[in-house]
């Protein structure tokens, strides 16, 4: 399969989310950015990831239950590592099987994602690092968006 | 145009498809792969507007074609594009029509009823007929009818009144029964009923049937040719189901015939039109004077009078001599051949009649003509020379007339004559003593018979049918008088009107509407149940499924009794054995008033043909010994077309038939000149153990 390219996007930073209007995604570029390879299959991990389950028109099964989770109050640490493990499973089973379908080169077939670390920010919120791995082998540890947890 | 666009999982994956295919194509380096940023965003944001755009697309491309339009099921959307469309070409949608009736109304006392268009009388709660007059009227009391009891009491009083539907519709098509309720237009009305199953009803033209018609709609407007005559009455009529032009080289055409008196040689000269409209039946009730003077409804000058003369006296005038107008007539001299001879009155054969008919010219009585009757030219004076001398009293000479006189006869309006339904005679005097007269024969009417004339069968079923019903010659006097019920098309001198209208008619045609020839037929079935049917049959409904499905036929197939039962079957699937042998039994009324009477258990036609067919006439005889037997010229019997007979001389047989065949041809009769009717009072179920 001839190496094509999606359009890149970028994490929006937590302190100017709110003037973004609460976006936590941006392409970010005065024009397009085209990426592929490990990259782009971050890219796509994380927008699944971040698709709210049930919101896309075509596939209401596409995404997860993650973005429910930001704002919303989960105490416990231990509970919001189980909801990530648990998002995280469905994602890359979505992922897996569009790979599937697909077939695209080895660099952008998802190996792995799992949750490398949960890190709490402040008395508010936690940034999470998920490390995607491609068939590959090549690792790449992407931060999610910031769950705030108000 | 209310056009409804409705996207589904297909028409959304298409536009999903294609614009993945498309964008992969122009930027091949993009990877619109599922999951992937820029699906997201280019294909998956729009591929609703895009499937909306192309599902429009379509429809919009379907509206500009009546054969994707055919393949649509109807709507309201689909039908406006239909009306769109034929519009290019100005055919229009038919609006329907009305049901027609004509009611029985019930009185408890003899008074004047008055009427008027907005009366309603409920059939049904929704259903509603009104007068079928277009201002008010008065029925006089002269015309309501006593009904007596066992001790000759009156017990009620009756008269008919037409109705008209207020709106369109087949809905109003209801068999026979009372009305529910009426508006308040006589003290002494009980109520209203019909008698005769309402007809001519319509529905709106459906979308299918105007794609149907549209074809032969494609074509000039001028009444030219059959298809034009065709597009051109179906369009303006809304009524007419069926249309049949014929002409010049046509063997059913009668009226272009030229005779030669001599030689007897007769040809097609052309010039004619016949055109057949298959229109709704309702029935009407005509009055006359027995033996009244009538005018030729044909408006032929044909008739010769002379109040003084005797041409039955010595020398007697006899057909084919030369009547000679000498003075008198505008294209005077010239001379006419004699047809019929009676004491003072002549009839000259109808192609060449008089130009005028003086006896209508004013002063009353009119004018005189000279002339002169005999067989020697140049004068023809050999029998009769007359001169004409109005100063004389009586008057000296002859008049012409288009008015003709018949004893025990009456002369029925030019129109469509279908089946009579009841001849009734009364005197002036005693208007409520009537007598019933059923029974319809061919022959001279004995007493409580009469017979149907149609003087010109060339004519028949049309505006210049000469038709009279004669009765016995028990009914002497002056006095009688014959009220007459038979059935006739609705709407039919509008169609007339408009083939004759000086603007529309075709210059070098003669051209004439008729109804088809009318076959009634009627049909006794004994049944038993299903083996396990539990209910019994609504032998109403059957015998409404076979009328409708006998009226409603596809007239190029040939009708029989296995697709009569197979219908009825099929509607009714508790219909168990059939008791044979069912007989059909059918009554064509020729345009001579002959009924032609037939029996069949196989399949229904006029032209018996053993062994292809078990059809046989039942009235025919080498000799007419019964007046209900047909006077046919070549003599044909029952046991020659019967083939159940036996021994069958199939020689016989097949010459009977061909007699037959080509009697009913002299009077313009082919199957395709053919409608078959029937009402469910004719058709009867009857349940056997």
């Amino acid at each position: 399969m001839a190496t094509t390219y999606d359009v890149h996007f970028q994490i929006v930073a937590a302190e100017e989310q709110v003037a973004a209007n609460g976006k936590v995604y941006s392409f970010g570029f005065t024009s397009a950015v085209g990426v592929k390879g490990p990259q782009k299959l971050a890219n796509r991990w994380l927008k699944c990831f971040c698709t709210l389950k049930g919101s896309d028109l075509r596939n209401a099964k596409y995404g997860t239950g993650f973005p429910e989770i930001i704002g919303s109050n989960i105490s416990q640490r231990r509970d919001f590592t189980d909801a990530m493990a648990l998002y995280i499973d469905d994602c890359n089973t979505q992922i897996r099987a569009f790979d599937l379908a697909q077939f695209p080169p080895d660099d952008e077939r998802l190996a792995s994602a799992v949750l490398t670390s949960v890190v709490p920010r402040g008395a508010d919120g936690y940034d999470v690092y998920v490390t995607i791995k491609n068939i590959a082998g090549t690792l790449l540890t992407v931060q999610v968006p910031t769950g705030t947890t108000r | 145009m209310a056009t409804t666009i409705t996207l589904d999982e297909k028409a959304l994956s298409d536009a999903d498809a294609f614009l993945t295919a498309y964008l992969s194509e122009k930027v091949p380096d993009a990877d619109f792969s599922q999951g992937s940023v820029i699906r997201d965003f280019v294909i998956t944001a729009i591929a609703y507007i895009f499937a909306y755009l192309e599902q429009e697309r379509k429809t919009t491309r379907d509206q500009q074609s009546l054969l994707a339009l055919s393949k649509q099921s109807d709507s309201e959307a689909i039908a406006d594009a239909v009306n769109a469309l034929l519009s290019n070409w100005f055919i229009t949608r038919k609006t329907g029509q009305v049901a027609r009736l004509t009611a029985t109304l019930h009185f408890s006392a003899a008074a004047d009823v008055p009427l008027s268009p907005s009366t309603r009388f409920f059939r049904t709660t929704d259903l509603i007929f009104v007068p079928d007059a277009p201002a008010a009227f008065v029925i006089p009391l002269s015309k309501l009818t006593p009904t007596y009891n066992a001790n000759n009491v009156v017990t009620e009083y009756t008269t008919t009144v037409n109705l008209v539907a207020k709106d369109v519709g087949a809905a109003y098509n209801l068999p026979p029964g009372k009305f529910l309720q009426t508006d308040q237009f006589s003290p002494f009305f009980t109520y209203a009923e019909n008698q005769s199953t309402i007809g001519g009803g319509k529905n709106i033209e459906s979308t299918g049937d105007l794609l149907v018609r549209a074809p032969t709609a494609i074509t000039v407007r001028n009444l030219i040719n059959a298809r034009s005559i065709d597009t051109v009455l179906r369009e303006t009529f809304a009524g007419i189901s069926r249309v049949l032009s014929l002409g010049f080289g046509d063997p059913e055409m009668l009226r272009d015939f030229s005779s030669e008196a001599v030689t007897r040689l007769r040809m097609h000269v052309g010039g004619y039109t016949d055109i057949y409209a298959q229109l709704p039946i309702t029935e009407v009730v005509e009055s006359g004077l027995l033996g009244g003077t009538y005018t030729r409804p044909d408006n032929t000058i044909a008739v010769f009078k002379d109040a003084a003369a005797n041409f039955l006296g010595a020398p007697a005038v006899i057909p084919g001599d030369i009547l000679r107008i000498v003075t008198g007539l505008p294209d005077a001299p010239r001379e006419y051949i004699i047809d019929t001879v009676s004491t003072q009155t002549l009839t000259v054969v109808p192609r060449a009649a008089f130009s005028e008919p003086t006896d209508e010219a004013l002063p009353y009585p009119g004018k005189y003509v000279s002339y002169t009757i005999g067989n020697t030219a140049p004068g023809y004076s050999d029998k009769r020379n007359v001169l004409a001398l109005p100063v004389l009293n009586p008057v000296s000479g002859g008049q012409t007339s288009r008015v003709i006189q018949t004893p025990y006869c009456i002369t029925l309006k030019g129109r469509p004559h279908y089946r009579v339904k009841r001849v009734e005679m009364f005197q002036t005097a005693t208007p409520a003593t009537i007598e019933v007269i059923t029974s319809r024969v061919n022959g001279t009417p004995a007493a409580a018979q009469y017979r149907v004339m149609g003087l010109v069968p060339g004519n028949g079923q049309s505006a210049y049918a000469v038709d009279q019903i004669e009765v016995n010659t028990g009914h002497t006097g002056s006095t009688w008088n014959m009220r007459v019920t038979y059935d006739t098309l609705v709407g039919y001198e509008d169609v007339q009107a408009l083939v004759v209208d000086r603007f529309e008619r075709v210059l070098a045609s003669n051209p004439l509407v008729k109804g088809y020839t009318p076959v009634y037929i009627q049909m006794s079935v004994a049944y038993r149940l299903r083996i396990g049917a539990t209910t019994a049959l609504d032998e109403v409904a059957m015998s409404q499924t076979v009328a409708a499905f006998i009226n409603t036929f596809d007239l190029t197939k040939t009708l029989d009794m296995t697709g009569i039962l197979q219908n009825v079957r099929a509607a009714f699937p508790d219909l168990g054995v059939i008791v044979s042998p069912t007989i059909l039994a059918y009554n064509l009324y020729a345009p001579d008033g002959q009924v032609f009477a037939y029996e069949t258990q196989d399949i229904v036609t006029v032209y018996p043909s053993y062994p292809s067919n078990n059809a046989h006439l039942t009235n025919g005889h080498p000799s007419t010994t019964s007046p209900a037997e047909l006077a046919l010229r070549v003599p044909i019997s029952n046991a020659d077309l019967d083939p159940t007979t036996s021994p069958t001389n199939e020689t016989i047989f097949a010459a009977a038939n061909k007699t037959l065949k080509d009697q009913l041809t002299e009077l313009g009769v082919s199957d395709r000149t053919l409608i078959y009717l029937t009402t469910a009072d004719d058709i009867t179920f009857t349940l056997v153990s």
